[in-house]
């Protein structure tokens, strides 16, 4: 068994897979806050909304990977992993202020974006600890 | 899951870019007062750093890179020094366009990018420590 193999630690991990790629892309746009004509991207919480759904179907269905439904018999139900690789897309998100020369990173909007991000990275971490301790108080014999 | 050097490496570029705007804040500044050397040449003119988003080719991500300093097309400006060896027939010398005060306006703004990059790393770094525990229990 692996850990993903309980719900409540894959949901996690992808929570944190989330942020962590979320963080990534507005490291981009804090690096460009001075590039004409940039326009900042993020990854919507919609979108991980969208991919964890996805997935949990296929948890349903499958182990952790969604498979096409067959409705004759001479379909084939072909497999599509989705435990692995990244499953949300950035999209364009420009802030409240937009710059003569076409740039439109507000520094504080990001600021507040990552800080919203960590937070988020974070109680999935201790979500995840206290977890990982249940599951140690299960397999720890009784008075040992 | 992104690679945390990946992450690092964007704000690193950030910062990169940050310094070297600074340095041609710093070369504007230091050129503030330099004026040609004979009637008819010209003194010296103010550079605008020039920022471009690439792609970067080790990391697949787009990092941040000041490509070029390119001149800044303004008017001199135009001082009456008639004992000045620069200076034309009606006694005036051409001196730079370079405004301390735009200058001052500029580096405060380097100042802030520089300092929300470094803040990106910080974030990120004690994002990655956390998680790090994890194996220490």
């Amino acid at each position: 068994m692996r850990p993903d193999d309980v719900s409540v630690l894959a949901l996690l991990q992808q929570n944190m897979r989330y942020a962590s790629d979320r963080q990534q892309v507005i490291a981009n746009n804090v690096a460009n806050a001075n590039t004409p004509g940039y326009t900042p991207q993020d990854i919507a919480p919609s979108e991980f909304e969208r991919a964890v759904e996805a997935q949990m179907r296929g948890r349903r269905t499958g182990n952790g990977t969604l498979v096409m439904s067959t409705s004759q018999g001479g379909h084939l139900g072909g497999r599509v992993d989705t435990s692995s690789g990244r499953s949300w897309s950035s999209g364009d998100s420009p802030d409240s202020e937009t710059t003569v020369n076409g740039n439109s990173v507000v520094l504080e909007e990001q600021m507040v974006r990552a800080t919203e991000t960590r937070m988020r990275y974070e109680s999935a971490l201790s979500l995840y600890q206290k977890s990982i301790g249940l599951l140690r108080m299960a397999v720890r014999p009784p008075g040992g | 899951m992104a690679d945390p050097i990946d992450t690092m490496m964007i704000s690193a570029s950030g910062l990169r870019a940050q310094s070297a705007r600074m340095r041609i804040i710093s070369e504007n500044i230091a050129n503030a007062n330099s004026t040609a050397r004979e009637p008819g040449g010209e003194p010296y003119r103010r550079q605008i750093p020039v920022f471009e988003a690439e792609l970067n080719d080790m990391t697949g991500q787009m990092h941040v890179r000041m490509t070029d300093a390119i001149d800044d097309q303004s008017d001199f400006k135009l001082e009456y020094d008639p004992g000045h060896p620069a200076a034309n027939g009606e006694g005036y010398v051409m001196t730079t366009n370079v405004s301390t005060l735009v200058e001052m306006m500029d580096m405060r703004e380097a100042m802030r990018s520089y300092e929300a990059n470094l803040n990106m790393i910080e974030n990120h770094r004690r994002m990655q420590e956390r998680t790090l525990d994890l194996l220490r229990r």
